[in-house]
């Protein structure tokens, strides 16, 4: 038993939070900010897995994670020009 | 388990919240980045100083700046109040509610996890004399699963094609309509800063080996002090990339690649090394990575395939 | 030398990716053609190296499990290797007539087509749960800038939902392996299916997250929203490659899990019929839409929603001539679609427009590639002979022995509405114009042979799977893992 531990709580409510973000929100940037929320979830329960060894943290979460944030940043920079891409295409198509 | 870590579990749910609820763009941002730095701190406090860093550099460092950019460049009638839902309230509450359910299943399922783990943790742990680098994280991630980062750094490159395709440049959105680089502030500010962001980020890739950092923490602290160069306007963009900067921007991925291919039919193996130039490898792998990832973090900032620096 | 196949099959179109972007701009059908070369080589030899040796294993970096990552060609994976490596070639040289090298944009199918085409290959190889996350992204982030080479607001838009659906679904996939990785402390996909042994909560938990994450990658109803919009703007070739192969690679991850680590969580007769009851819905929505779509290469779109959905049909049924039938018809719808996406190129390339009544009367001005789009659609059908029929025929037996007549009814329900779609298109092109008012336009652009004759190979190659059946089962072999 992992027992109860609030950053583990904190994982699942931020998971819940950016889906529940994604459904609703309408907006792409807001939507992205939701995707990233619930990618940030997972890799805080990673982090909470990775305490529970004797000797110390478990490196392997830990480099799942890094890597997890670098994809997850890249996606959202590639994600972030498409948004800007598609407010212009719009202003063009109101002129 | 103790209030402090109590209270910063509730207020990391409440900056996600409140990030998300916020009907203004540009709060909703602040909200986030704010969020990211928490999320920074937390790890660091959960034992995971190199990811405090990769988070306060990359996850609230660069993508809030590649935020705030994007908000700046969306024009004044988007980037003011996001529209509210335009769901009916049934299926907003319908969402809510299987939101709710997946977030306690998650926090139930988390409980439930056996107390200790016996694998491919403790394994890497006990082994970790052998390798060259004596950093755990480090040694995971260019030794033991030395084939996820070299996959990752090619979904850095991917994501730098695509944003050149999607031509939105945002240096260029930003330069064409503010002021930033005419505030008194910002030449001190670059003069001041550019220089400890280099030495900081030169130090991060250098210690990566034996304390907290790395080729990403540090490449992305490099990538910030062309951000500041680039808001100052001593670089600038341009519709093509010469031949230097195409090769450095993926001299991480060929070294990384060539290194493992060429020694492949001596060792039998892929990214396998002899245990004599092991640490000299992982080092070149190490310090090139992080030239190409923080030239990629930068081009994702400015968007546009070339960089020209300009004199003043 | 064997060993080393798996490695170049991965890394050989990486690299080929990588010289592309060194090579900068400037004329070069040349270079494109040795990337080409380049990336489909190791994956043909490491074929037939598992067709003769059986599977072949390489362990990254030298380091055993579950300290590192394995990587494992079986049937499976030389199948879906080989897939990608025919419609490859065939829809690359599609593109050598379409994309320039001296065009800024067009440049980039030759950077980010063999970086794809060494992810897919990375993922069809993966044996680790995350280094299976790490290639699905991989995937994922190489695909989506490719449907921007169309440059529309539309394909921007499409884009852009995708992203953030794909990125979603990836991080609750990310979800269920952080909770098998704390049940197990291992990623390796064979040692984590035997400590899983069991089951319990946390397992169907963790396999509910996957699943989800991976059919809201693969487009499966109701996660099939961004599929139509992406897949009918992207150019002609990005579309039969997202079609063909990379919405394969999700289903693919998928039935992998399956005969491997999540069998128990995913072989409970509910979760089964859970998910036959979305490939069912996919089939007959995706059908329905298809046949209601204005424009040519939405209707090839919402078929691929609907042919997606014949996979899952697997679940319930479980023994070897499913398995067979699920993966034969992925196969040979693969093939089918690439040939029918180029078809539907060529015919907009050629008169500037797809939309279906004003097609009227241009089939016999375009005969090759209308002839191309009814032979392909022959396989989309189901009709003998041709690898649809196969695939078909297989997966119908197996519902038969399992008792499941009305999912036997629903694989018919879903040929005739195909054979609807297909037709319709035909009997619009082929309808003489009214009267004598006036003839058919001339085509607004020819297109060469290198755009024209692609798309009727692999139209033919879609019926010639209907003979190839036995070497290519042969290849598969059993169900991995001993499922069923």
């Amino acid at each position: 038993m992992m027992g109860l531990d609030v950053y583990a709580i904190a994982a699942a409510v931020l998971v819940g939070l950016g889906f529940h973000g994604l459904i609703t929100q309408p907006h792409p940037l807001k939507r992205l900010l939701a995707v990233n929320v619930v990618g940030n979830g997972v890799f805080l329960a990673l982090i909470v897995l990775a305490r529970r060894l004797p000797d110390g943290p478990d490196p392997i979460p830990h480099a799942m994670v890094l890597t997890g944030i670098v994809i997850a940043v890249s996606a959202t920079a590639f994600g972030l020009a498409l948004v800007r891409r598609q407010a212009r295409d719009a202003e063009e198509r109101d002129d | 388990m103790n209030l402090f870590d109590a209270l910063t579990a509730l207020l990391l749910v409440l900056l996600a919240w409140r990030c998300l609820i916020v009907p203004d763009l540009f709060r909703s941002i602040v909200l986030f980045v704010v969020f990211g730095l928490l999320l920074a701190l937390t790890w660091a406090r959960l034992d995971a100083p190199d990811l405090a860093l990769a988070e306060a550099a990359i996850g609230a460092g660069v993508l809030g700046v590649l935020l705030l950019g994007t908000w700046r460049a969306l024009g004044s009638p988007r980037r003011g109040e996001t529209p509210s839902s335009s769901l009916p309230a049934g299926l907003r509450v319908l969402s809510a509610a299987g939101s709710a359910v997946l977030a306690g299943a998650l926090a139930y399922g988390l409980h439930l996890l056996p107390g200790t783990g016996d694998g491919a943790g403790t394994l890497a742990l006990e082994t970790l004399p052998l390798p060259a680098t004596g950093q755990p994280v480090t040694a995971v991630l260019l030794d033991f699963r030395s084939y996820d980062t070299l996959l990752e750094t090619a979904v850095l490159l991917m994501a730098v094609v695509g944003t050149w395709l999607a031509r939105s440049p945002l240096l260029d959105a930003l330069s064409s309509e503010d002021a930033t680089a005419h505030t008194p502030v910002m030449p001190v500010l670059m003069r001041l800063f550019a220089p400890v962001l280099l030495v900081t980020g030169a130090y991060l890739v250098w210690a990566g080996a034996y304390t907290p950092g790395g080729a990403f923490q540090g490449g992305a602290v490099l990538a910030a002090a062309g951000v500041l160069l680039a808001l100052g306007r001593r670089l600038g963009t341009a519709p093509d990339a010469g031949w230097l900067l195409r090769l450095l921007l993926v001299l991480g991925v060929l070294v990384f690649i060539g290194a493992g291919l060429l020694l492949m039919p001596a060792q039998n193996a892929f990214m396998a090394y002899p245990e004599r130039w092991a640490g000299l490898i992982m080092h070149l792998v190490e310090y090139t990575l992080a030239v190409s990832i923080a030239l990629s973090l930068l081009l994702l900032f400015t968007g546009r395939p070339g960089l020209r620096g300009i004199s003043g | 030398m064997t060993e080393m196949l798996p490695v170049l099959a991965v890394f050989l179109p990486l690299l080929a990716g990588v010289i592309l972007f060194l090579s900068g701009p400037g004329p070069g059908g040349l270079w494109a053609l040795g990337g080409i070369v380049l990336s489909a080589a190791p994956s043909l030899l490491l074929v037939r190296q598992v067709a003769v040796m059986g599977t072949i294993e390489h362990l990254m970096g030298g380091w055993s499990v579950p300290l590192g990552i394995r990587l494992m060609a079986d049937g499976l994976s030389a199948l879906m290797i080989l897939l990608t490596a025919v419609v490859g070639v065939l829809v690359s040289i599609h593109a050598l007539g379409l994309f320039d090298r001296r065009d800024a944009a067009s440049r980039q199918f030759w950077v980010l087509w063999p970086l794809l085409w060494g992810a897919l290959n990375a993922l069809f190889l993966s044996a680790d749960l995350f280094n299976a996350y790490v290639t699905l992204e991989l995937v994922t982030l190489a695909a989506i800038p490719l449907v921007l080479l169309a440059g529309s607001a539309r394909a921007v838009s499409a884009a852009l939902r995708y992203l953030i659906l794909a990125l979603f679904g990836s991080m609750l996939y990310l979800a269920g392996v952080a909770l098998i990785y704390g049940l197990t402390g291992v990623l390796d996909m064979q040692l984590a299916g035997e400590r899983l042994a069991g089951g319990g909560w946390v397992v169907n938990l963790a396999a509910a997250l996957m699943v989800t994450g991976l059919l809201v990658k693969a487009a499966i109803v109701p996660f099939h929203l961004w599929l139509p919009d992406a897949h009918g703007s992207a150019p002609a070739p990005v579309s039969a490659l997202l079609s063909a192969l990379v919405v394969k690679a999700a289903v693919y991850l998928l039935l992998r899990l399956w005969s491997g680590p999540l069998l128990e969580p995913l072989s409970q007769p509910s979760v089964a019929w859970l998910l036959a009851g979305l490939g069912v819905a996919a089939i007959l929505y995706g059908s329905v839409q298809a046949l209601r779509q204005p424009r040519l290469k939405l209707v090839v779109a919402y078929s691929t929603v609907a042919q997606l959905g014949y996979m899952l049909l697997l679940f319930p049924m479980a023994g070897l001539l499913a398995w067979q039938g699920v993966i034969y018809h992925g196969v040979a719808h693969g093939v089918a679609k690439a040939a029918l996406f180029l078809a539907a190129g060529n015919i907009l390339y050629q008169i500037g427009h797809d939309r279906i009544v004003d097609l009227r009367g241009s089939g016999t001005v375009l005969a090759v590639s209308f002839g191309t789009f009814a032979i392909a659609g022959i396989s989309i059908m189901g009709l003998p002979p041709s690898g649809g029929f196969l695939g078909k025929w297989l997966l119908l037996q197996a519902t038969l022995g399992a008792g499941a007549w009305w999912l036997a009814l629903v694989i018919l329900a879903g040929g005739l509405l195909a054979a609807g779609y297909v037709f319709r298109v035909l009997r619009a092109a082929f309808q003489l114009p009214d009267s004598d008012a006036e003839g058919m336009e001339p085509p607004v652009r020819h297109i060469g042979p290198l755009m024209r004759w692609p798309a009727l190979v692999l139209a033919l190659l879609g019926i010639a799977l209907g003979f190839a059946g036995e070497p290519l089962l042969a290849l598969l072999g059993d169900m991995p893992g001993g499922a069923g």
